[in-house]
C-alpha cells in the first residue's frame, strides 16, 4: 500500500484556488483562482515559497493557467472572457498579450507540444485555436463549435497535433486539422453528466476522464486495422471506453492527472479527498483493471479543484482547493 | 430728544455706519418725542436719491422701526398712511421691494384684524400689480405668502369683496413655486381661498396650480433644519384638492392615472386623496368614474402589494360609498350606492363560490369597506351578505374554512357599531339569531382554532348596541362560559379572556352566577386556567367581597396541604388577587372593599400563620410574599389620605405593638424584633407596600420607632431575606421622612457608623447593603446629605472584598424598582436625579478607574456602566464620546455583565451618535470580532454579533474597508456550538455580505 | 406592475410560527446541532423574484424538504416552483445557494434541486444549480447578483 504525505501547505490566496500547474522542468508551480491573482511558487532551500505574484491581469476569476513547453511563457484563462500570455524572458513575468474573442468565461488554456499553437475553450461552447507568430503575436486560427454546451477543458495530445476537449454536454471530443480547418474527428460518449477534465497517458493512446457522475473512465485508442477488430472509419482511430472506476468517489470529480513518469492517476474530488490509482500488473489492454492505491481523506478542508503531477519528480503532487490553499504531497510507497 | 439727534442717527444708518437708529427711533416714536410724520418727511429726502441702495436702506430702516413698535403706538390713521406709503414703494426699483414687503408684513401681522379698512385691498392689489413674486428670493416670497395668509385669517371679508381679482392674483403669485417651505404656506392659503371664495372662471387654473405638484415627491435634505416632511406637504396639498366639489371632474382622472402607475407612493397618495375628497366631490362625480376607480381599488385589495396600500384602498372605497349614499331623510330606494353595492355583490358572489375560498377574504374586505360608508350602505351590505355567509358556512365543513367565514361574519355584524344611532343595528338585530346559532355551534365541533374564533366572535357581538335580546345575551354568555369552565385547550381558554371582560361591561349580573362555579374549580389541576377568570368576574361591588373572602380561605387551605403543588396553587391564587387589584382601578366601590376588608384579612392570615405551631412554609415563602406585596401595593397606592390612615393604624398596631391579633396562640407576633423567628420577620415584605405608599400629605406618627426597628433589623437579623427586605422598607420611609432634627441626628449617626464600619478591608455585606439603600433614598429625594453617603459608597469601589458589591450598589441606587421607591407609591423624587448623579460623579469614576489597581478597575467600569444605563438616550449620546475609551476597556474586561451592557451602549451610539463612532470604528471592530468567539459566555458572543449587525448602518465608505475581514471572521462563528449565537452570526454576516454589492445596501 | 406575471394570483400559505427557544439552547455547556428547521429558517424568508411574498408563503420551500445531516456535513434542499413552467426556477435556486453560502459553515456540502416532478425543465435546472463553476461565474455577473441580492434583502 501507499500513502500521501503532505509536504507543505502554501497559503496566500484570498479566495478559492481553481488550478495548479507545474512548469515543464518541475521547478515552478503556478496557481490561480477567485482572487484574480496568479501565484508562482518555487523552492528555496527546503521550502517552497511564493516567488512571484501576477496581479491586475484579469478583472474576474482566473480559472486556469498553463505553461508553454519551453517554460518561458504562462497563459491564464479567465471568467472575464480573455486569455493572457505572460512572458518571463526579461526576468520578471510580464503580460505581453491578451487574447479576446470568446463571448463569455474562458475555462482552460493549453499549449501544443510544438509551442506554436494554443487552445482555449469557453462557456460559449466553442474551442479556439491560436497560432503563435514569429514576433510573438497571437492570431486566431480557428473557432470550433462542435460541443452543444460549455466546454470545460481542452488539452493537446502529448506528441501529435491533436486536441481533446470535454464538456457540460457529457462528451469528449477530439479535433484534428483536416485540409484547411480543424474538425472534430471523434466524439467519446459514455459519461452520464458533465465531463470536467481529461488527461492523456504518456503514450497518447489512452485518455482518463473525470465527471460529475462521480466516475473516472479510461479510453483506449484503436488504430485503423487494429487486431482487436474494432471498427474504424477511414483513416481515423476509434476510441472506446475500456474501464470505468465507480464507487470510489462520493461527489463530483473536478480534476484528474495521468503521470507520464510512473503511470499513476490522481483525482481531485468534491468530497475533499485526493485519490491515487494504478493499473494492475496483470491487466488486459482491452479491459484494464485499475486499483485504488491510496486515499487522502480531508486532503483539504473544502472541495479539491485541481491536482497535478510534477513532470520531473515522480510521486510529487500539487493540489489546489476551495479553501484557498495549495498543498504539496509525496506518494510514499510502502 | 432734539430733532437733529435722531436725524443724525438716520444718517448713520443710511451710510451703513451703525444700526442704533432703529432703537433710537422706535423709542422715540413710543415716547412720542418723534412723530411719524417727521420721520417720514426726513426719510422722504433720501427717497429721492438716485442710488437705489440708499432708497433701499431707508425703507429697511422704516421696516425695522415698525417691527420694534408695539401695536398701540401708531394710530389707525398712521397705520393706513404707512401702508399706503409702503405700497407706493413697491413701484420702486426691484431691490427695494423686499424691504417694503417686510414692512408691510410687519404692519399686517402686528395689526391683525385691526388693520384699517381698505388696507388689505390696497396691499394685495399693489403686490399683484407691481411684484413678480416668483422672481423674488425664497425668504421674500415667503413674506408675500405670509402676508396673504395673515390677511386671509383676519381680513377675509375685505378680500372676499375683491372676488376674482384676488383669486387670480394669488394663482399668479403661486405659479411655479418650488420651495417646500413656501409651498406649505401656499397650500394653506389656497385651501382657505378655495373654501371661502367662489373661484368663478378660475376653477381650472386654481386646480392646475395646485395639482401640478401631485403626487408629492420630496426627500428632505440631510440635516434639514426646517424639518419639513413629505407628509406635511402631502397633507397640505390634499387639503387643497379636497376642498372644492368643482375639482371633482378635474381631479378624479388625475387620481385614476396615478393609481395605475408603478410607484407605490403615488398610488398610496392617490387613494388617500380620493378618500378625503370623495364626499366633497359628490355622488355625481364619483358615479361617473365609478367603474375604473372600482377596478383599481379591487386590484389593490385582491393583489395587495403592501398592507398599507390595501388599507388605503379600503378607506377610499368607504369614502366612495359615503359619497354615493343618499342624504339622510331622502328616498332610499335604488340610490346610487345601492347600484354600486349590487355590482360589487355580483362580483363577489363568484368568489364566494370558489372551492378553495381563495378570494373570499379580499371580497369580504371590499364589501366591508362599502358597508362602512354610511348607515344606508351598511344596512344594504349587511342585509345581503350575512345570509350569504350563513349559507357558505353550511356549505363548507372544514374547520379552517369555517373559521375564516365566521371571522368575516362577525366583522360584518360589528360594522353596525359605527352607526349606533341609525338603522344598521336594527337590521343586524333582525338577523342575529341565525348568526348566533352558527357561532355557538362552532364551539362544539372539537376544533380548538374554530372554537377560539367563535368565542372571540361572540365576545365582540355581545357589545353591539341594542342588538341582542336579553335571552340571546344569556345564551351567548353561557356558551363562552362553557368553554371557560370545561375546555381543555389552553388556546381556547385564553381566547375567552377578552370576551369575558366585555361580558362584564354589558352584563355584570352574570358574575353572581358564574363565580361559584369558578371557585369550585380552584385546585392544583385547573387553578391556573380558572383563576384569571375569577379575577375578571370579581370586580363588581356585588361580588367582590365574597369572592376575595373565598379566595383567601382557599389560600389558607391550599397552603396547609403537604403537596408539591401547594406553592404553585397559592401563587396562582395570589396572582388572581393581583389581577383583581389591577382591574379594580377606577372602581371606587371595589377599591373600598379591598382596602377595608381584603388587605387587612391578608395581614391577619399571614400573621396568624407566622405564630402558629404548624406554620406553612408556603405562606412565608418569598414568592408568595412578594405577590401579596404587589396586591397590597396596588390597593394602597389608590387610597385617599383618610382611608390610608386607617390602614396604616391597623398595620402599625399589628406590627409594632407587642400583642397579637389571635388570642388563642401562645406566641406573640413581633415581626420587627431582631430575635424573632424568620417566619415572622420575613413578613416585613408585607409592611413595605403599606408603609411606603403613604400619600404626600401624610405624616407618619411612628416614624422614629420604625426607623430604629428597621435599621436594627436590616443589620442584625440572622435571616438574609429579612435583612434585605428591611433595608428596602427603611429606604422607603427615609425617602419621605420630614427633614427635621431627628432626621439630621439619625443621618449623622448612620454616616459615622458606615465610615467606621465600612473600611477598605471590611467584609460587612449587611452594612453595605443598608448603606446602599439609605443612599438610594437620599439620592432620589435630592437630600442635602446625599452626596456624603455617595462618597462612602464610591470610596469602597477600591476595596478588595466589597468593591464589586459597591459597584452593584450604584446600580441599585439608579434602578427603579416595582416594590419600593417608585412614583406610583408617591415616592419623593427629585427631577433628573439620575442625571445629576451622573454629572456629579462621572469624573470621579473616570479618575478612579485610571488610578485603580488591575483587580478593581472593573468596579469603576461597572459603576459607570450602571450610570450610563440609567440616562435618557439624548443625554447618553452626548456623554458617550468622552467615555468612549472606557467603553473599549470594558469590552476587554472579563465580566459578562459589563461587556454586555457596554455593547448595548455601543449599539445606542451606532443608532444615535453615528458621527462619533465613525471616527473610532477601527478600535471597535477588531474587539467586537474577538468577542464573537468569547468561549465562556454565549451572551457575550450574541451581543457582539448584534453590535456588528448595527454597525452596518454606518456610512458605507467608513465600514466597507472592514468588510473582507468581518466576513471572513464571521465564517467561523457560523459554526458556533450554540444555535442562538449562530442565528445572530447568520444575520450579521448576511448584512455585511450585502455591503457594497449591487442590490444591497445603498 | 410592469409586464405580465407568470402566476398572477398565487395561493398564499401561512407562515410557520417562530421557533421556540428551549432551555438547553441557553445553556452554555450544551452543543446544539444544526438541524432541518435551522436551515429552513435561513431560506424561508427569501423573497420571490416576482411577488412581494416569501418562498415560504408561496410554499416554494418547506421544512419537510430540507434535509440536514450535521455529523456528515450534508444539506439537501428540494424546492417547488409555483408552476411547472416557472421561468424563475434557476434564479430561485441560485438565491437559495447564495443565502446558504453566506449562512452555513463551509464544511457543509449543499445540494439544491427542484422537487422531482414539479417542473418541466427540472433536469436542466438541477444540472445548472449543481455546477459549481457555472454558479461562481453567474455570481460575478453584477446584474444577476443585483437581482439575487434583492431577493435576499430582508423585508422590514
Amino acid at each position: 500500500m501507499a500513502k500521501l504525505q503532505e509536504l507543505m501547505k502554501l497559503s496566500g490566496h484570498q479566495d478559492r484556488v481553481w488550478c495548479v500547474a507545474w512548469n515543464p522542468t518541475g521547478t515552478l508551480l503556478a496557481s490561480c483562482g477567485g482572487d484574480k491573482i496568479i501565484r508562482i511558487w518555487g523552492k528555496e532551500g527546503d521550502k517552497w515559497v511564493c516567488k512571484s505574484i501576477l496581479a491586475e491581469g484579469h478583472q474576474r476569476t482566473i480559472r486556469s493557467v498553463g505553461w508553454s513547453p519551453c517554460g518561458n511563457y504562462l497563459a491564464s484563462a479567465s471568467f472575464d472572457a480573455t486569455t493572457n500570455i505572460w512572458s518571463r524572458k526579461e526576468g520578471e513575468f510580464e503580460c505581453i498579450a491578451s487574447l479576446e474573442g470568446h463571448e463569455n468565461e474562458v475555462k482552460a488554456v493549453s499549449w501544443a507540444p510544438t509551442g506554436l499553437l494554443l487552445a482555449t475553450c469557453s462557456r460559449d461552447k466553442s474551442v479556439w485555436i491560436w497560432e503563435v507568430t514569429e514576433d510573438e503575436e497571437y492570431e486566431c486560427a480557428s473557432v470550433i463549435s462542435s460541443h452543444t454546451q460549455d466546454v470545460k477543458y481542452a488539452v493537446w495530445h502529448p506528441t501529435r497535433e491533436m486536441l481533446a476537449s470535454c464538456s457540460y454536454d457529457n462528451t469528449i471530443k477530439l479535433f484534428k486539422e483536416e485540409i484547411d480547418d480543424w474538425t472534430c474527428c471523434n466524439t467519446l460518449e459514455s459519461h452520464t453528466s458533465t465531463v470536467w477534465k481529461i488527461s492523456f497517458d504518456q503514450t497518447g493512446h489512452r485518455i482518463v476522464s473525470c465527471s460529475d457522475d462521480k466516475t473516472l473512465k479510461i479510453w483506449q485508442e484503436y488504430l485503423p486495422g487494429n487486431p482487436e477488430g474494432i471498427d474504424t472509419i477511414g483513416k481515423e482511430s476509434a476510441w472506446k471506453c475500456v474501464c470505468t472506476l465507480s464507487g470510489y468517489h462520493n461527489r463530483v470529480i473536478y480534476d484528474v492527472d495521468w503521470s507520464h513518469s510512473n503511470g499513476l492517476i490522481v483525482s481531485a474530488c468534491g468530497d475533499e479527498c485526493i485519490r491515487v490509482f494504478r493499473e494492475e500488473e496483470i491487466s488486459d489492454k482491452n479491459q484494464p483493471s485499475f486499483s485504488l492505491v491510496c486515499t487522502q481523506n480531508r486532503a483539504h478542508s473544502q472541495d479539491v479543484n485541481s491536482v497535478a503531477w510534477n513532470p520531473k519528480e515522480p510521486g510529487l503532487l500539487a493540489s489546489g482547493s476551495d479553501d484557498g490553499d495549495v498543498k504539496l504531497w509525496e506518494v510514499v510507497l510502502d | 430728544m432734539s430733532a437733529p439727534m435722531w436725524k443724525s442717527e438716520v444718517e448713520k444708518y443710511i451710510k451703513l455706519l451703525e444700526n442704533s437708529a432703529v432703537e433710537v427711533l422706535s423709542n422715540g416714536l413710543q415716547g412720542k418725542s418723534v412723530s411719524l410724520l417727521e420721520l417720514v418727511e426726513s426719510i422722504g429726502e433720501h427717497l429721492t436719491s438716485e442710488d437705489h441702495e440708499i432708497r433701499g436702506r431707508v425703507i429697511k430702516l422704516l421696516s425695522e422701526v415698525l417691527g420694534k413698535l408695539p401695536i398701540t403706538v401708531l394710530s389707525p390713521m398712521e397705520v393706513k398712511t404707512m401702508v399706503t406709503y409702503l405700497c407706493e414703494r413697491l413701484q420702486d426699483h426691484h431691490s427695494i421691494q423686499p424691504q417694503a414687503l417686510k414692512g408691510i408684513l410687519t404692519l399686517v401681522t402686528g395689526n391683525g384684524s385691526n388693520l384699517p379698512e381698505g388696507c388689505a385691498d390696497m396691499i394685495c392689489r399693489s403686490i399683484f400689480k407691481e411684484v413678480q413674486v416668483q422672481t423674488l428670493s425664497q425668504t421674500d416670497r415667503c413674506a408675500v405668502y405670509n402676508i396673504y395668509s395673515t390677511l386671509l385669517s383676519h381680513k377675509l371679508p375685505e378680500l372676499q369683496k375683491m372676488g376674482n381679482d384676488f383669486v387670480f392674483g394669488f394663482i399668479q403669485s403661486m405659479d411655479t413655486e418650488k420651495d417646500p417651505r413656501n409651498l406649505l404656506l401656499a397650500f394653506h392659503c389656497a385651501r382657505t381661498i378655495i373654501l371661502n371664495f367662489s373661484l368663478g372662471p378660475f376653477v381650472e387654473e386654481m386646480f392646475e396650480v395646485t395639482s401640478c405638484y401631485f403626487p408629492i415627491d420630496f426627500t428632505p435634505p440631510p440635516n434639514d433644519e426646517f424639518r419639513i416632511t413629505r407628509e406635511d406637504l402631502i397633507s397640505g396639498l390634499r387639503g387643497c384638492l379636497s376642498a372644492s366639489p368643482e375639482f371633482g371632474p378635474l381631479c378624479v382622472p388625475l387620481l385614476l392615472d396615478k393609481m395605475q402607475s408603478d410607484v407605490q407612493s403615488a398610488i398610496l397618495d392617490s387613494l388617500l386623496t380620493l378618500a378625503e375628497s370623495a364626499v366633497v366631490y359628490g355622488s355625481k362625480c364619483i358615479k361617473e368614474f365609478q367603474a375604473p376607480l372600482y377596478r383599481c381599488i379591487k386590484q389593490e385589495i385582491f393583489s395587495p402589494r403592501t398592507p398599507e396600500l390595501a388599507s388605503a384602498a379600503e378607506t377610499a372605497l368607504t369614502a366612495m360609498s359615503a359619497a354615493l349614499s343618499p342624504q339622510p331623510g331622502l328616498s332610499t330606494e335604488d340610490s346610487d350606492v345601492d347600484v354600486f353595492i349590487k355590482e360589487v355583490m355580483q362580483d363577489s358572489k363568484r368568489h364566494f363560490l370558489d372551492e378553495d375560498l381563495r378570494l373570499f377574504v379580499p371580497s369580504c374586505r371590499l364589501l366591508l369597506a362599502l358597508a362602512l360608508g354610511s348607515d344606508h350602505a351598511c344596512c344594504a351590505v349587511v342585509g345581503q351578505t350575512v345570509p350569504l355567509l350563513e349559507d357558505l358556512y353550511n356549505k363548507f365543513t372544514g374547520a379552517t374554512q369555517r373559521k375564516q367565514i365566521i371571522e368575516m361574519l362577525v366583522k360584518f355584524l360589528c360594522s353596525c357599531k359605527t352607526f349606533a344611532g341609525g338603522k344598521a343595528p336594527k337590521v343586524v338585530s333582525e338577523m342575529i339569531s341565525s348568526s348566533l346559532k352558527i357561532l355557538m355551534s362552532s364551539t362544539s365541533q372539537s376544533n380548538g382554532t374554530l372554537t377560539s374564533a367563535a368565542v372571540q366572535g361572540l365576545g365582540q357581538v355581545l357589545t353591539l348596541p341594542g342588538v341582542l335580546t336579553s335571552e340571546d345575551m344569556k345564551t351567548s354568555c353561557w356558551c363562552i362560559l362553557e368553554q371557560v369552565l370545561n375546555s381543555e385547550d389552553k388556546l381556547v381558554r385564553s381566547s375567552c379572556v377578552e370576551p369575558c371582560k366585555e361580558m362584564m361591561k354589558v352584563y355584570p349580573e352574570i358574575s353572581t352566577e358564574i363565580l361559584p362555579k369558578l371557585i369550585e374549580k380552584i385546585n392544583p389541576e385547573e387553578g391556573e386556567a380558572i383563576l384569571p377568570f375569577v379575577a375578571i368576574f370579581s370586580v363588581h361591588k356585588s361580588v367582590i367581597s365574597k369572592t376575595t373572602e373565598q379566595l383567601l380561605s382557599k389560600l389558607q387551605q391550599e397552603s396547609q396541604a403537604m403537596s408539591e403543588s401547594a406553592l404553585q396553587t397559592c401563587l396562582w391564587i395570589t396572582s388572581c388577587l393581583v389581577d383583581i387589584s389591577v382591574y379594580a382601578r377606577g372602581n371606587s366601590d371595589c377599591v373600598s372593599v379591598l382596602s377595608l376588608e381584603t388587605v387587612p384579612a391578608v395581614y391577619r392570615i399571614c400573621a396568624s400563620n407566622a405564630v402558629s405551631d404548624n406554620y406553612s412554609d408556603v405562606l412565608s415563602s418569598p414568592q408568595v410574599l412578594q405577590t401579596l406585596s404587589v396586591f397590597i401595593k396596588n390597593v394602597t397606592t389608590l387610597l385617599d389620605s383618610g382611608t390610608y390612615a386607617r390602614l396604616y393604624t391597623l398595620v402599625t398596631k399589628l406590627y409594632c405593638e407587642d400583642s397579637n391579633s389571635d388570642t388563642t396562640q401562645q406566641k406573640s407576633f413581633r415581626p420587627l424584633q431582631v430575635d424573632s423567628p424568620s417566619v415572622q420577620t420575613c413578613l416585613v415584605t408585607l409592611l413595605t407596600p403599606t408603609l411606603c405608599s403613604s400619600p404626600k400629605q401624610f405624616t407618619m406618627p411612628d416614624i422614629q420607632k420604625y426607623r430604629e426597628l428597621l435599621t436594627d433589623l436590616s443589620l442584625r437579623s440572622s435571616h438574609d431575606y429579612t435583612r434585605s427586605e428591611a433595608a428596602k422598607c427603611l429606604a422607603g420611609i427615609l425617602n419621605k421622612a420630614p427633614d427635621d432634627e431627628e432626621m439630621a441626628v439619625y443621618l449623622q449617626q448612620r454616616r459615622d457608623f458606615y465610615v467606621h464600619t465600612l473600611t477598605s478591608t471590611s467584609t460587612d455585606t449587611s452594612c453595605l447593603q443598608q448603606c446602599v439603600w439609605v443612599t438610594k433614598a437620599l439620592v432620589m429625594r435630592g437630600h442635602k446629605e446625599a452626596n456624603k453617603f455617595v462618597n462612602i459608597l464610591l470610596g469602597l469601589l477600591d476595596s478588595e472584598f466589597l468593591g464589586d458589591r459597591a459597584a452593584e450598589g450604584v446600580g441599585v441606587v439608579l434602578t427603579v424598582y416595582e416594590d419600593v421607591l417608585n412614583p406610583s407609591m408617591h415616592a419623593n423624587i427629585r427631577m433628573l436625579y439620575k442625571q445629576r448623579f451622573f454629572t456629579e460623579n462621572s469624573s470621579r469614576l473616570t479618575e478612579g478607574f485610571q488610578n485603580a489597581s488591575a483587580g478593581t478597575k472593573k468596579n469603576y467600569l461597572i459603576a459607570l456602566s450602571h450610570c450610563l444605563q440609567s440616562l435618557p438616550k439624548s443625554v447618553l449620546v452626548r456623554e458617550l464620546p468622552q467615555l468612549f475609551p472606557l467603553l473599549v476597556q470594558s469590552l476587554l474586561c472579563d465580566n459578562v455583565q459589563l461587556q454586555q451592557s457596554t455593547m448595548d451602549a455601543l449599539c445606542t451610539m451606532i443608532t444615535d451618535a453615528p458621527d462619533f463612532l465613525v471616527k473610532h470604528v477601527d478600535s471597535v471592530i477588531p474587539q467586537l470580532l474577538k468577542l464573537t468567539t468569547y468561549k465562556p459566555a454565549m451572551r457575550v458572543r450574541t451581543s457582539a454579533l448584534r453590535c456588528l449587525l448595527e454597525l452596518v448602518s454606518l456610512p458605507a465608505p467608513v465600514i466597507l474597508p472592514y468588510k473582507p475581514q468581518v466576513v471572513r471572521s464571521l465564517e467561523g462563528v457560523l459554526d458556533d456550538k450554540k444555535r442562538l449565537v449562530r442565528l445572530e452570526a447568520v444575520k450579521a454576516r448576511n448584512e455585511w455580505c450585502l455591503l457594497g454589492e449591487p442590490g444591497g445596501k445603498k | 406592475m410592469a409586464g405580465k406575471l407568470d402566476n398572477a394570483n398565487p395561493v398564499i400559505f401561512e407562515q410557520s410560527k417562530e421557533r421556540q427557544v428551549l432551555p438547553e439552547e441557553e445553556d452554555d455547556d450544551v452543543t446544539d446541532k444544526i438541524d432541518d428547521r435551522e436551515v429552513f429558517d435561513m431560506i424561508r424568508n427569501i423573497n420571490d423574484p416576482e411577488h412581494p411574498l416569501t418562498l415560504e408563503e408561496l410554499n416554494v420551500v418547506e421544512n419537510a424538504r430540507v434535509k440536514v445531516d450535521d455529523e456528515n456535513n450534508y444539506v439537501g434542499i428540494e424546492f417547488t416552483p409555483t408552476i411547472p413552467h416557472c421561468s424563475m426556477a434557476t434564479l430561485i435556486g441560485l438565491s437559495i445557494r447564495v443565502k446558504l453560502l453566506r449562512s452555513l459553515p463551509p464544511r457543509f456540502k449543499v445540494d439544491v434541486s427542484i422537487t422531482p416532478g414539479t417542473h418541466a425543465s427540472e433536469v436542466a435546472v438541477n444540472k445548472q444549480l449543481a455546477d459549481k463553476e457555472r454558479v461562481a461565474a453567474a455570481l460575478e455577473n453584477s446584474h444577476l447578483i443585483e437581482v439575487v441580492n434583492q431577493c435576499l434583502a430582508t423585508r422590514k
